[in-house]
């Protein structure tokens, strides 16, 4: 029987596109009638949510400049 | 078929090529977190990660008169670095990842939250705020960063790559060489567990 474990299994699939056939039919009904399956894949879209604010990684200054001096040495400035 | 993004690396490619140092610079930091959590799911430590993207960046700078356009750059440049990662991975005589999923990366919730029957018998915990409210918490974003920095490498890099970058499906499998299925069990297992942190931390503070 399709159970709260199968479902929390398979939300990346469906959000993927990757269920098919009745397997599919299982989770959609699945996710209509199960209120804490709802409340845990609305959680997982809200993590996500905040995991694409995050601020990006600074590059450590003396990293850029190594990366810099390499490109300068290799890719001599020239007229577009 | 070009697109936008196509479009930007073709313009992006011909200023590196021409020797424009703030383009590449601002390659360097836009690329900065893909590179650095993908490398550190091939090596050991923070340093030796460090050392791969300084590779990659040498590499990079070296062969982009030969680039050819055929993938995204940032693919290009990815891919690179998954091949110096694997070298470096190589001689520090660690396993290679992605070639098979590892028993750290067990099911995606915990399992003592369901009974036999597969059933919640301790299900999510709600909570009322908005998510707009959520995300503008700074103690919630510290969360699940926190939880980030601890996910096992290889879930960490499909997370980053996936949701943080925003890479498609196809651009992650073809950088560090997983099948689609595996693909997206990493991304699941990571997803959870952020789910997961997100409702601890709401449910310790309630």
């Amino acid at each position: 029987m399709f159970a709260c474990r199968d479902a929390t299994e398979l939300m990346t699939e469906e959000r993927e596109g990757a269920l098919s056939g009745w397997v599919r039919v299982q989770f959609r009904f699945h996710m209509l009638i199960c209120p804490h399956c709802k409340v845990c894949r609305r959680q997982l879209d809200e993590a996500l949510a905040v995991a694409r604010e995050l601020p990006p990684e600074e590059v450590p200054p003396e990293v850029e400049e190594k990366a810099v001096a390499a490109f300068r040495t290799r890719v001599p400035r020239r007229p577009l | 078929m070009p697109d936008a993004a196509s479009t930007d690396d073709a313009e992006l490619v011909s200023r590196l090529r021409a020797g424009d140092e703030e383009a590449f610079r601002g390659l360097v930091r836009r690329m900065r977190r893909a590179l650095q959590k993908v490398a550190l799911a091939f090596v050991g430590s923070p340093a030796a990660a460090e050392e791969v993207v300084q590779d990659t960046w040498v590499a990079v700078v070296s062969q982009i008169d030969r680039f050819e356009e055929r993938s995204s750059l940032r693919t290009w440049i990815g891919s690179i670095l998954v091949n110096q990662a694997k070298t470096r991975g190589a001689r520090d005589k660690r396993s290679v990842p992605f070639s098979s999923l590892s028993p750290e990366e067990a099911g995606p919730v915990e399992p003592e939250r369901f009974a036999a029957s597969g059933f919640w018998c301790l299900p999510p915990k709600r909570w009322d705020d908005a998510p707009e409210s959520l995300l503008l918490r700074k103690e919630t974003r510290e969360a699940i960063d926190r939880e980030l920095e601890r996910l096992p490498p290889t879930q960490r890099s499909v997370v980053v790559l996936r949701d943080l970058e925003g890479w498609s499906s196809e651009e992650v499998c073809n950088v560090l060489g997983v099948s689609e299925t595996n693909q997206r069990v990493l991304l699941h297992r990571g997803r959870q567990r952020l789910r997961a942190a997100l409702e601890h931390h709401r449910s310790g503070e309630s």
